[in-house]
C-alpha cells in the first residue's frame, strides 16, 4: 500500500471555492428563513419544527386514532406506522382538515391497510377518532379521556375478499366478488 | 479570508473515504428501518402532500412500483459507493434516488427533521469524487463536504431552539412548557411514565435541552476531548429520548462522526483484512499476499 505524504494539500481552483461558498450561502439562508416563516415546504432545509411548540400545562393533549370495520362487520384498530399500514399518525394529524373537507381521502387508508396486509379483512369503513386529555398543573387531570369523530368513509374500493384463513387456495377468486 | 479557509480546512482523503462508507451503508440500513413507509405510501397516493422538490423536480408520484424501483437503486447504489467504487456515478445516483425516496417519505404532511444533515451529506459526497481508505493526502473539496455535514448537523440542534423561539415568541415560554408531558402521554415508554407526576423533572429537562441545542456550536471552538465529550453528550441525550420516546435520531448521530479522524480505524481494519486473508492464504499456498 502506498501513501503519498506530500504536505501540500489538494486545492481547490477558486471558481470551485466560489460555487461551494454560493451554496453554503443559500442553503443557510433558506434553513434561516425557513425558521422565521415557520416553513417545512424547503425539505430539507425546512423548519426545524419538531416538538418546538410549547404546551399549556393546563391544557388538553390530543391524539389521533383510526378504528374501522372489516367487511365482515368485526371492531379494528388499523395500525399506524411504517410496518402498520405506511401512513403514519403525525401524516393523519398533518392534514386532518384536508381529510375532514374530504373523506374520501380515507380510502387511500383502506387501499393500504389490504396492501400492506393482505391476509387480513379488508376494511369496509373508516373512522377518524381524535382521544383528547387534560392537564392541570402539567399533571395528566386524571379525568376520562374523550372522543370524538372527526371523519368517517365508507370504502368504495375492493381491496380482495379474503376468508382469513385458507391461503394461497384459489388466488383468482381474490379479483371477483363484491362490488 | 479565515472564514474562507475555515470552509476548506483540508481533510484526509481517507476520512472521506471511511465517512462515506460509513453514510452509505447507514443510508441503506435506514430505508429498510427507518423511511419504509414508502412502500405503504404507495397505496395512498390521494395523502400525498408533496415539499417543494416534490412538486418542482420530476420525481415519479408515489406508487408501489415505483418505491421498489427506487429501494433497488438505493441498494445497489449505496453498496457500490461504500466501497469507494465509481464515487461519482454511484455517489450521484444514490443521491438522486435517495433525495426522491426523502421527498416521498416526507411529502405526507409530516416532516421530521432528524434527516437533514444526511441528506445533505448524500448530495455533497459524490463532488469529492476518488478518495481510496488508503489516501493520506489531504484535500480542500473533502474538507469542505465534512464542513458542511458538520454545520448542518450543528444546524440542526441550533436551529431547532430557534425555531422553539420563534414558535412560541418568547425565550423561556417553550422550556416552562409541558412539552415533555404531552409527548410522553402522546408516545411515552414505561420507563418514563413516573415523570407525569413530577412534572418538575420535565420541566427541568426541558430546560436542560434547550440550553445543550443553544449551545451546541461551542462544539466549533472545542478541541480534542472536550470536543468528543460534548459530541458524547449529545449521543447521551439521544440514547434517553429514545429510552423515554421512541426517538432516536440516529441520522443524526451518523453525522456527528464527521467530527472524528476516521482514518485512524483503517489500519486496523486492514489488519483485520490481513489477518482474515491471511487464514485462507495459509490453504491456499498458491495465492501469495500482495
Amino acid at each position: 500500500m502506498t501513501s503519498d505524504t506530500s504536505d501540500r494539500p489538494l486545492a481547490l481552483a477558486g471558481r470551485s471555492k466560489a460555487w461551494r461558498l454560493a451554496l453554503v450561502v443559500a442553503v443557510l439562508g433558506v434553513l434561516v428563513s425557513s425558521q422565521f416563516l415557520r416553513s417545512n415546504d424547503f425539505f430539507p432545509f425546512g423548519s426545524l419544527s419538531q416538538y418546538a411548540r410549547g404546551t399549556d400545562p393546563n391544557g388538553t393533549v390530543r391524539a389521533t386514532k383510526i378504528t374501522a370495520l372489516t367487511v365482515d362487520g368485526e371492531e379494528q384498530r388499523v395500525p399506524l406506522g411504517a410496518r402498520g399500514i405506511g401512513i403514519e399518525r403525525a401524516e393523519i394529524e398533518g392534514q386532518l382538515d384536508r381529510i375532514i373537507a374530504d373523506p374520501s381521502l380515507l380510502e387511500g387508508v383502506a387501499r393500504a391497510y389490504s396492501g400492506m396486509h393482505p391476509e387480513r379483512e379488508p376494511l369496509a369503513h373508516v373512522t377518524v377518532v381524535r382521544v383528547s386529555s387534560t392537564l392541570r398543573d402539567g399533571k395528566p387531570s386524571g379525568e376520562e379521556e374523550t372522543e370524538e369523530v372527526l371523519a368517517e368513509w365508507t370504502v368504495r374500493g375492493d381491496y380482495g375478499t379474503h376468508d382469513g384463513t385458507s391461503d394461497d387456495s384459489d388466488a383468482s377468486t381474490d379479483e371477483e366478488g363484491g362490488s | 479570508m479565515r472564514f474562507v479557509r475555515w470552509w476548506f480546512s483540508p481533510v484526509p482523503l481517507a476520512r472521506i473515504a471511511v465517512f462515506r462508507a460509513l453514510v452509505y451503508l447507514f443510508i441503506l440500513w435506514s430505508v429498510f428501518n427507518l423511511t419504509n413507509d414508502v412502500i405503504g405510501h404507495g397505496y395512498a397516493p390521494e395523502l400525498y402532500r408533496p415539499t417543494l422538490l416534490g412538486r418542482v423536480l420530476p420525481f415519479p408520484e408515489p406508487s408501489v412500483p415505483v418505491a421498489y424501483v427506487l429501494l433497488t437503486v438505493i441498494v445497489v447504489g449505496c453498496l457500490v459507493a461504500a466501497t469507494g467504487r465509481l464515487p461519482r456515478l454511484a455517489g450521484w445516483t444514490v443521491a438522486v434516488a435517495y433525495l426522491a425516496w426523502m421527498v416521498n417519505t416526507q411529502g405526507f404532511a409530516y416532516v421530521s427533521h432528524d434527516h437533514m444533515a444526511l441528506v445533505a451529506a448524500a448530495l455533497l459526497l459524490p463532488t469529492v469524487g476518488a478518495a481510496r481508505f488508503t489516501d493520506t493526502r489531504t484535500s480542500e473539496s473533502a474538507g469542505w463536504v465534512l464542513r458542511c455535514v458538520q454545520v448542518l448537523t450543528v444546524a440542526t440542534y441550533a436551529g431547532s431552539a430557534l425555531a422553539k423561539v420563534i414558535y412560541n415568541s418568547s425565550l423561556t415560554a417553550w422550556a416552562n412548557s409541558s412539552i415533555f408531558t404531552w409527548a410522553i402521554m402522546r408516545r411515552g415508554s414505561f420507563l418514563v411514565e413516573w415523570t407525569l407526576e413530577v412534572p418538575v423533572v420535565l420541566r427541568l429537562s426541558q430546560w436542560g435541552v434547550f440550553l445543550l441545542e443553544v449551545l451546541t456550536p461551542l462544539v466549533f471552538w472545542l478541541r480534542g476531548r472536550w470536543q468528543y465529550a460534548m459530541i458524547c453528550l449529545f449521543f447521551v441525550f439521544h440514547l434517553m429520548t429514545y429510552l423515554a420516546l421512541g426517538i432516536h435520531f440516529l441520522p443524526t448521530i451518523v453525522c456527528w462522526f464527521a467530527f472524528f479522524p476516521l482514518e485512524r480505524v483503517v489500519p486496523h481494519a486492514q489488519r483485520a483484512w490481513l489477518r482474515a486473508t491471511g487464514v485462507v492464504a495459509s490453504w491456499r499456498p498458491a495465492l501469495r499476499q500482495s
